[in-house]
C-alpha cells in the first residue's frame, strides 16, 4: 500500500515538473466562424509544408519557451476564414478562380516576466499571394495580428499564452474576413469575375443563383479598406474614423 | 494552533475591514426607457488599443449583477455574442459610435441575428483597474527548522470605467455612467503574511450595476404594469 501511495505520489509530482518545465507549445486554435456572406467564386488556399508544419524556434536560451507549434491553428485559421468568404476548393487537380498562399513573416511572443507587465503578448505577420486562375498576380498583402491577454493568479500560464495566441489568430481572421474581398485589386478583380461567372461554363460543378453572383459585389460593408503594411494602431484609428 | 487560528481570524477581520473610495457619476439621456418583455442587453468591454483592456471579469460581474435583479431581460453574455457576431464585434473592428453600429446592421446577416437574440441595448464599458502605486518591502525564507516572512508592504489600485448605453432603435446613446474607485491593500508579514486586500473590481461592479439596474428598472416596471 505505502510503495503504491509512494508510486502515485511521484508519478504527481514528475506531472507537476513537467508542466512547470515544459518548453514546447502547441497552439491549438478556438477562432469561430466568421459571420459574413458567402462567394460564390471558387478559391483554392495553397499551403507550403512549411506553414503546415509551422513551429516557432527560439534561439535564446533564457527564454520560457523554447518550441511554439502553430502550424495547425494557422490551417485551421485561413480555412474557416477563406471556407466563408469563398467555395473554398481543395486538392491540386480542382481549378479555383482564385488562388491564395499564405507565408508567415513573423512570429513573435513577450512573457510578462519579459515586459515586467501582467500581460502575454503576441504578433503575427502573413503575406498572402494572391493569383487568378492563370497564375497571374491578383494582389500581394501583408496582415499583422496581435494578442494580449492577462495573467490569472492561480491560472495556467500555457492556457493564457494560447488564449493570446487566439486573439492574434482572432486579429488576422477579422482583417481577412472584412477586408480581404475589399482590398482594391482583389475587389476589381471579383467584380470582374462575379459578373463572368454567370456564364455557367466559368464555374464547374456548382448552379448559380442570382442571389450567389451579387454576393461579391454586395460585401462591401463599407468599413474602411485594410491596406498592406499599414501598423496595427493606424488599422485601428482607420476603423474607428 | 490557537495561535494560528487567531492569526487566522485577524486576517479575515483585516480582509474584510481593507476599504476602497468610490465615485459614480450616472447620466440618463431619455426620460423612459422602452422596454418589452423578452428584450435582451448585451455588456461589452473595449479591448480597441494596447492601453484599453477592459477585465472580462469585470463584464462578467456586470452581466450577473443585471441578471439577477433584472426579471424580464435577459443578458447575453460577452464572450457568446463576439464569438457569434465574429469579426464585427473585435477589438480592432467593433463600433465605436452609433450611428457606426446602425451602418453595421444594415447587412441583413447581422441585423437577423440581433433580432434572434431580441437584442434592444448595447452597453460598453471602457476603463480598467490598475496598479497606481506600492511600497514596502517583505522578505520570505524557508531553514530546515521552519520559514516565514517578514517586511510590510502596501499598495493603491485605481479604477476608472466609462460605461455607455445604446439603443439600437434609434441608435443614440440614452445614458452613460462613470465610475472611479481607489483602494488601499496592506500586507504586513510576522512569520505567516496577513493580506488586507482593497477589492477595488468588484466595488467598481457594484457601484456600475448598481446604477445600471436603477436605469434598466424603469423599463421593467413598465414591463409588469403591462403584464
Amino acid at each position: 500500500m505505502l510503495v503504491k501511495n509512494l508510486k502515485k505520489t511521484i508519478l504527481l509530482l514528475q506531472l507537476i515538473f513537467l508542466g512547470a518545465c515544459s518548453k514546447a507549445f502547441v497552439v491549438v486554435s478556438e477562432v469561430p466562424r466568421p459571420l459574413v456572406n458567402a462567394s460564390a467564386i471558387s478559391a483554392q488556399v495553397n499551403y507550403s509544408e512549411n506553414f503546415k508544419t509551422y513551429e516557432f524556434i527560439e534561439k535564446d536560451e533564457k527564454r520560457a519557451l523554447e518550441k511554439v507549434g502553430f502550424g495547425a491553428a494557422q490551417v485551421d485559421l485561413f480555412d474557416r476564414i477563406f471556407g466563408s468568404l469563398f467555395n473554398l476548393v481543395k486538392g491540386e487537380d480542382q481549378q479555383a478562380q482564385l488562388k491564395i498562399e499564405p507565408r508567415v513573416l513573423d512570429f513573435q511572443y513577450a512573457m510578462p516576466s519579459e515586459t515586467k507587465s501582467t500581460q502575454f503578448e503576441i504578433w503575427l505577420k502573413y503575406r498572402l499571394i494572391i493569383t487568378d486562375a492563370q497564375d497571374q498576380e491578383v494582389a500581394d498583402w501583408v496582415v499583422k495580428g496581435y494578442g494580449k491577454t492577462p495573467t490569472t493568479l492561480l491560472g495556467s500560464h500555457l492556457k493564457s499564452f494560447n488564449t493570446a495566441a487566439n486573439i492574434a489568430l482572432r486579429d488576422v481572421g477579422a482583417q481577412l474576413a472584412i477586408g480581404f474581398r475589399n482590398q482594391p485589386s482583389i475587389k476589381d478583380y471579383l467584380e470582374g469575375t462575379s459578373t463572368a461567372i454567370s456564364e455557367p461554363a466559368l464555374l464547374e460543378g456548382k448552379p448559380q443563383s442570382a442571389d450567389e453572383t451579387n454576393d461579391a459585389a454586395d460585401s462591401d460593408q463599407g468599413l474602411t479598406v485594410l491596406t498592406p503594411d499599414k501598423d496595427i494602431e493606424e488599422s485601428i484609428n482607420e476603423v474607428d474614423q | 494552533m490557537r495561535v494560528i487560528q487567531s492569526v487566522v481570524h485577524l486576517s479575515l477581520i483585516f480582509v474584510i475591514t481593507a476599504c476602497t473610495t468610490i465615485n459614480v457619476d450616472h447620466i440618463q439621456l431619455e426620460d423612459n426607457l422602452d422596454l418589452r418583455a423578452g428584450d435582451s442587453i448585451v455588456i461589452l468591454g473595449r479591448h480597441h488599443s494596447a492601453e484599453i483592456e477592459t477585465e472580462t471579469s469585470l463584464v462578467a460581474c456586470l452581466g450577473g449583477k443585471l441578471n439577477r435583479q433584472l426579471t424580464n431581460i435577459r443578458v447575453v453574455p460577452e464572450s457568446q455574442f463576439i464569438d457569434d457576431f465574429y469579426p464585427w464585434f473585435e477589438a480592432r473592428t467593433a463600433p465605436q459610435h452609433p450611428k457606426k453600429l446602425q451602418k453595421l446592421l444594415e447587412e441583413p446577416l447581422l441585423a437577423n441575428r440581433i433580432d434572434q437574440l431580441g437584442i434592444r441595448y448595447f452597453i460598453w464599458v471602457e476603463g480598467s483597474t490598475e496598479r497606481t502605486g506600492s511600497s514596502g518591502s517583505m522578505t520570505c525564507s524557508i531553514a530546515p527548522g521552519g520559514g516565514g516572512c517578514f517586511g510590510f508592504g502596501t499598495w493603491e489600485d485605481t479604477s476608472d470605467y466609462e460605461t455607455t448605453i445604446w439603443d439600437i432603435e434609434t441608435f443614440k446613446e440614452v445614458g452613460r455612467i462613470s465610475t472611479e474607485a481607489v483602494g488601499n491593500s496592506y500586507m504586513p508579514a510576522f512569520v505567516i503574511p496577513i493580506p488586507m486586500l482593497a477589492q477595488v473590481e468588484d466595488d467598481s461592479c457594484a457601484g456600475m450595476g448598481k446604477q445600471l439596474v436603477n436605469f434598466f428598472q424603469s423599463g421593467e416596471e413598465e414591463i409588469k404594469r403591462v403584464q
